[in-house]
């Protein structure tokens, strides 16, 4: 079958990355300016944050389509906790617990009862919006004030963003535990063969579990980044568009959607070729309606370019 | 002290069936153990029964002179046994190093790091004790077939393995990776592993066992050491003293030529290959597999662009790899080896599932006419015999039997000219085969041509008019009903006569 991963290997998206923002930049000089940098490093925390932990879950071969209104629930838990107590403390304790619990249940349900996890991430999605629209009524919100928001959504340190460097920090740990560490290789594992893995010893069922987990927490961190950085939350946050471009990323950076395959390094430059496409649709002021259909293009463009250029390459050498 | 394997009066029944009876059965360390037999004939129920897939009905198993109890395959692996399958069991995405170590990964120290300098560094080491070279950081899926095999086999060796069971290793491998195989089969006997080589190919047996057995109906019927039998002492042995009588009718073929190849060859797979098709003609490929007919008749059937030679079909000469689509319209039909991956589409109905190929035939008025696909559909059915509750079951609920007559009958309307059938009995029981043979033969009465692959001799002997033996893509004979002669057929198949 097509492979996009294989055309992704060839390191193209770092080009096509760099292409971009060439163009962007002929387009309007500001879009590379210290200040535009700064400002797409705090975007894409949140869809950072989704993207890595649906890397570990579409690599063992599975899909957690909960992540993006999951984070939006974990954003309203924190600010139900922070209305109740006017602290974080409790409220990113809160986050961590459920979150884990959501990727906890997930996994179980797919690893144990053998449902396919579309199938439950999604009943999850609408439930988790479900939720969030019963905890805060639709059109309310609560505001977050505070140093804690302050700190995670606008301090710097060597003029980078604290909520960019924490993604950074868990892209390391993340690229760690993926090419260093037995678990890495058993996720791997199983999502090239379940079968095989299993008869090489590998417990499948909680490496499924483990990947939800994962998942799961990183929702929770999405929520927390989010909702410090907009400064309130309410259940009309876009956690579907957040989940899509998340999974955008990942695929755009090499990670094979049918498991088994994917790098780190691929994934994060996935990231911010959507995080530039993003910023920079915004800075050309383009119309809302418009920002998805360009976004599709630019994403068709580039990859069918590559995917493309790639297929003729395989063609001369046979 | 030298560990020894022996399987003592073992039998197993599958229901009425007497899969085996009485088979005794020794392997010793240090040297290869070929085991010889017909399809059917019990070599991989006795293999299932020593890797623990299946339980015996009686008799033991002692290994160094202990009785011992496989029940898993688990116990097997502890036991020292390892099963290389024809299918691989390796993650592709994995470097060999990580596929070896795979669920028992070395760390460093008490952290919870890989380490990986390390895990290389052990399986350059059991490579080099074997004479072999292999980058353990590679992936998996870089490697050749042949090398896939030796990181499979370094990976039982390296979980304690002494005794290795090998199912048909060369039936995919190039003749380089042969050589490189057998180098590492010899370094392994004088290393101390017991193999068990399950094999037809005459010329590899006689190269690398030291014990040849045979088995026939679940039962041994040979077993000597090499330098002591004959490659024909063992064909023989195979087939049975007595000589089936066959009741082919002779026919007389008078129908027109419908497909004529003539000194087709594709690189590695086949060469210099000619045959003739005539309406009502039955022609038998058979070989053993890897004897590269599969692929001259999915050539046949325009899958393959890169052959030279030419193929006629109807006294057209064809464009290589004009692709199935064009072929349908030919009037050619293929039935696939695999029907669960290459014939039937699962989640669909019997009656979808049939009426594929005569979709485009049944529209009237840019409409699908149901009622005419309905009633091509019924005769369909009732033509072959298939049992299903309705049209509408979906297929995969179906026997094997029952799918594999279903991926005949879309072949069965009037415009069919050439059947392709490859393997058309695998994995089916008795009364389908017989109900296939009769399609067969209905549609040759009728004036179909049909080129058929067959790895079993009997089926072969039945059904063709005309046979041609292969061996590594060449011919090597071209019987003609009735003069066929079973045993030299499978002596053609096994290499024979030919040098490794």
């Amino acid at each position: 079958m097509p492979d996009l991963s294989r055309v992704m290997r060839e390191r193209n998206i770092i080009f096509v990355t760099l292409a971009l923002c060439l163009v962007f930049y002929l387009i309007s000089p500001r879009f590379l300016s210290l200040d535009n940098m700064s400002a797409i490093s705090r975007q894409i925390v949140p869809i950072g944050l989704i993207a890595l932990g649906q890397f570990f879950v579409v690599v063992s071969g599975n899909i957690d389509l909960s992540m993006g209104m999951g984070s939006v629930l974990f954003a309203i838990v924190l600010g139900v906790f922070f209305g109740l107590t006017g602290g974080v403390a409790l409220g990113i304790v809160a986050v961590i617990v459920c979150s884990l619990a959501l990727g906890f249940f997930n996994g179980v349900l797919v690893a144990k009862l053998g449902l396919p996890a579309f199938i439950v991430t999604l009943s999850m999605l609408f439930s988790a919006q479900g939720l969030s629209g019963l905890i805060i009524p639709r059109g309310q919100q609560i505001f977050l004030m505070g140093d804690f928001f302050r700190f995670i959504g606008a301090e710097t340190f060597l003029g980078l963003y604290w909520s960019f460097l924490f993604l950074l920090a868990l892209f390391a740990l993340a690229w760690v535990v993926y090419n260093h560490t037995s678990w890495g290789a058993a996720v791997i594992a199983v999502g090239n063969s379940e079968e095989n893995a299993r008869l090489a010893g590998v417990n499948v069922d909680r490496v499924k579990i483990g990947v939800f987990m994962v998942s799961g927490l990183c929702s929770g961190f999405a929520g927390i980044m989010l909702s410090s950085r907009m400064g309130f939350v309410q259940p009309g946050l876009d956690g579907n568009g957040l989940l899509l471009d998340g999974i955008a990323a990942i695929i755009i950076g090499g990670t094979l959607i049918l498991g088994g395959r994917g790098t780190i390094g691929g994934a994060f430059w996935g990231l911010l070729f959507i995080g530039i496409i993003n910023n920079a649709l915004n800075l050309l002021n383009v119309e809302d309606v418009w920002h998805q259909v360009f976004k599709g293009a630019v994403i068709l463009a580039a990859l069918g370019a590559n995917w493309l250029l790639w297929q003729s390459r395989q063609v001369e050498a046979h | 002290m030298t560990r020894r394997l022996d399987m003592h009066g073992i039998g197993k029944s599958f229901f009425a069936t007497r899969a085996l009876d009485n088979v005794d059965f020794t392997c010793i360390a240090g040297e290869v153990h070929a085991l010889v037999g017909l399809n059917g004939a019990g070599k991989s129920t006795l293999m299932k029964i020593l890797g623990g897939v299946y339980q015996r009905d009686e008799g033991e198993i002692l290994i160094d002179g202990q009785t011992v109890e496989i029940t898993a395959p688990a116990d097997a692996g502890r036991h020292g046994i390892a099963m290389i399958h024809q299918e691989l069991s390796l993650i592709n995405e994995l470097t060999v190093a990580a596929n070896i170590f795979l669920g028992r990964e070395i760390r460093r120290g008490r952290t919870p790091f890989l380490d990986k300098a390390g895990m290389a560094r052990a399986v350059r080491a059991q490579l080099d004790r074997f004479g072999l070279s292999l980058d353990p950081h590679k992936p998996v899926r870089e490697l050749n077939s042949g090398e896939k095999q030796i990181v499979e086999i370094i990976r039982a060796l390296m979980s304690d393995a002494w005794l290795i069971v090998m199912d048909e290793p060369t039936s995919a491998l190039s003749e380089e990776d042969k050589e490189m195989l057998f180098d590492f089969i010899r370094r392994m006997k004088a290393e101390g592993i017991a193999i068990i080589y399950i094999s037809h190919h005459m010329p590899e047996i006689f190269s690398i066992a030291e014990q040849v057995t045979v088995m026939r109906d679940g039962r041994i019927v040979l077993s000597e050491r090499t330098g002591e039998t004959t490659e024909d002492a063992v064909i023989k042995s195979m087939t049975g003293a007595e000589l089936d009588q066959f009741v082919k009718p002779h026919k007389q073929i008078t129908g027109e030529v419908v497909l004529s190849v003539e000194d087709l060859s594709s690189p590695g797979k086949y060469e210099g290959v000619s045959l003739d098709v005539h309406a009502g003609e039955i022609v038998v490929l058979t070989g053993l597999r890897g004897c590269g007919a599969p692929d001259l008749a999915k050539a046949v059937f325009g899958l393959d662009p890169d052959y030279t030679g030419t193929v006629r079909y109807m006294g057209r000469t064809l464009t290589p790899g004009r692709g199935p689509a064009v072929a349908v319209r030919q009037g050619m039909g293929l039935v696939t080896e695999n029907r669960d991956k290459n014939g039937i589409l699962p989640p669909l109905s019997v009656r979808d599932n049939i009426a594929l190929p005569f979709l485009e035939k049944s529209v009237t008025a840019g409409l699908i006419d149901g009622a005419r696909v309905d009633g091509i559909v019924d005769k369909a059915i009732r033509d072959t015999s298939t049992k299903t509750a309705s049209p509408a079951q979906e297929i995969r609920f179906l026997s094997g039997g029952n799918k594999q007559k279903i991926c005949f009958s879309r072949w069965l309307d009037e415009d069919l000219k050439l059947l392709i059938l490859l393997e058309p009995t695998r994995g089916i029981d008795v009364h389908a085969k017989a109900d296939i043979y009769r399609i067969i033969e209905d549609l040759a009465e009728r004036g179909v041509a049909i080129l058929i692959l067959s790895y079993e001799i009997d089926e072969v002997l039945m059904l063709g008019d005309r046979v041609l033996t292969l061996f590594e893509g060449r011919t090597v004979q071209d019987y003609s009903y009735p003069h066929f002669d079973k045993d030299r057929m499978l002596a053609d198949m096994a290499g024979a006569g030919h040098a490794t």
